[in-house]
């Protein structure tokens, strides 16, 4: 694996160069390239070493990236994530707000106010890894991880907003729960969300999450 | 079109279908997982005629027993798990049939930790995104995206090709050592430079033991504690064979089954050429690793691919 790295810092524009590079490198299909995984400031790219040489992939990429437009703007769709705050869907709504010294309602408000970014699907098929929380939320990681957290809980760690697409172990805190399905293997696409696409919450309510599921088969 | 072949007596510790991997979606969070011994894997196939990339069984360290539901052509690579059709010893690298109402079972590990059993036409199994590979940890592919369990009935293709019930062994010059310790070859990487030449020293001086604490996901090894960096890295993705540090000290073995991101530092990489042997290990084996330029990694790779296609010997 040949690992192409930018400046090491969790920033959008490194970020999106990440992703075009990516995107230029599965356009290329360069044969003995077998696969590409961005992170959020790497692309690591999978090779064959019996098709193409270490030096030739070196040379490959360097070829992409001299040729890649940093202005031009890699489209970015914008989804909306509907969400129930709090409660049971949220178990963790309360201390996040303690940590950051506000009430329910001042987080809740900073949460859907935000927009934020998919820097990279990982963990578990689908997770995204939002960037774009707002500072005054950032909350460590639980001490002791859960061992299940149910699907389509959204939940902070550390600087990071993220949403647990299958029901999964999972150290985050967990504010809410979204009826979307994010990740579904029988789709062609099967994730909702891709690396670069922006996203806002919006709450919703449990009936909403409710009739929101059954529209979408999760319930 | 597939039938009735086999049916599970006895699961073992580990038994599941497999094929070279799910590629292609890592980028998703989709582990490729595939069989931990994807040259054993190649060979089983081969064996019997199939192409390599057919769904095989993997089976871990010993207990498995299967009843023949169908004559069937059959073939043993990797692990020496002793197998038997009935009371006769079925060799492994060789291929043979099996009859209907036999029963095939693998009473105890003497060499390796995985073994392959393939069927001409290749075992039936889910497709999802474009591998037939057990998933564990997502529970799809393979058989339901589980393990074996007592009672499962397994199908298998129609056999295309060969036509004459041939015998086929594998070269002897082939086989991967499964000789304890084993001597792992590995490269260093870019994070390799965070540990400092003292703590690289002392990883390659070492010898570990494989943790009984150890999956298709990775191998913990037991040895020495080497001094992971302070700064906290930025995840990044996680070729199969990385040597991860955890911040306790302590090394991971990267496997099949790992996730396609992670943030330890990574002291070393194994060269593809050795990861059949890794696959090979189990809990309680000793290794020791070996530092290799990447065009000593690559020569290995090409020689070993070149063994593999003059390898099938015919046996009369």
């Amino acid at each position: 694996m040949v690992i192409v790295q930018f400046d090491p810092v969790i920033a959008s524009e490194i970020n999106a160069a990440v992703h075009r590079v990516t995107d230029a490198v599965n356009t290329a299909h360069i044969p003995g390239i077998v696969e590409c995984t961005p992170s959020y400031h790497s692309l690591g790219i999978h090779y064959n070493p019996l098709q193409i040489g270490y030096s030739e992939v070196v040379r490959r990429i360097r070829e992409i990236m001299e040729a890649d437009q940093p202005l031009r703007r890699r489209s970015s769709r914008r989804v909306e994530v509907p969400l129930v705050y709090g409660g049971d869907f949220g178990p963790d709504l309360k201390s996040v707000a303690d940590a950051a010294g506000l009430s329910i309602e001042a987080v809740v408000a900073l949460h859907s106010e935000a927009v934020y970014r998919v820097f990279l699907l990982g963990f578990t098929p689908g997770f995204p890894y939002l960037g774009g929380l707002p500072e005054k939320l950032a909350t460590p990681r639980l001490a002791k991880p859960r061992a299940s957290v149910p699907a389509g809980s959204v939940a902070i760690g550390g600087q990071q907003c993220g949403i647990y697409p299958v029901r999964s172990p999972g150290g985050w805190n967990i504010v809410g729960r979204t009826p979307l399905r994010l990740f579904d293997v029988q789709q062609v696409a099967p994730c909702l969300l891709s690396p670069g696409d922006e996203v806002m919450f919006r709450r919703i309510c449990e009936q909403e999450f409710v009739e929101i599921a059954s529209q979408v088969g999760v319930l | 079109m597939s039938e009735l072949v086999l049916r599970v007596l006895k699961p073992g510790l580990l038994s599941t279908l497999q094929d070279l991997g799910r590629t292609g979606y890592q980028h998703l969070g989709v582990s490729p997982c595939g069989a931990m011994d994807a040259l054993a894997l190649r060979l089983a196939n081969r064996l019997v005629g199939n192409p390599d990339n057919s769904v095989s069984l993997e089976l871990t360290l010993a207990g498995t027993a299967l009843e023949v539901l169908r004559d069937c052509e059959v073939a043993m690579a990797g692990a020496d798990l002793t197998a038997h059709l009935d009371s006769k010893p079925l060799a492994c690298w060789e291929n043979c049939t099996a009859r209907t109402g036999q029963r095939l079972v693998f009473s105890q590990r003497k060499r390796g930790a995985r073994a392959y059993l393939s069927i001409a036409g290749g075992f039936a199994a889910e497709n999802v995104l474009g591998s037939r590979s057990t998933d564990l940890r997502n529970g799809w592919g393979g058989l339901q995206g589980r393990r074996l369990q007592r009672g499962d009935e397994l199908c298998a293709h129609q056999p295309g090709g060969r036509e004459s019930r041939l015998l086929w062994a594998v070269r002897p010059e082939v086989l991967v050592e499964y000789q304890n310790p084993f001597l792992l070859r590995v490269l260093k990487c870019q994070q390799s430079e965070l540990f400092g030449n003292e703590t690289r020293r002392r990883f390659l001086a070492a010898e570990f033991t494989i943790s009984a604490d150890s999956n298709r996901m990775g191998y913990r090894l037991e040895g020495p504690r080497l001094r992971a960096p302070e700064q906290e890295l930025i995840s990044e993705a996680t070729p199969i064979g990385a040597i991860q540090i955890l911040p306790n000290g302590e090394a991971l073995l990267l496997m099949a089954d790992r996730q396609t991101v992670g943030g330890y530092p990574k002291i070393a990489v194994l060269i593809s050429a050795d990861l059949p042997k890794a696959a090979q290990l189990c809990p309680g084996h000793r290794v020791r690793f070996q530092s290799v330029s990447l065009e000593e990694a690559h020569q290995a790779l090409a020689k070993q691919e070149e063994r593999l296609e003059l390898d099938l010997l015919w046996r009369s």
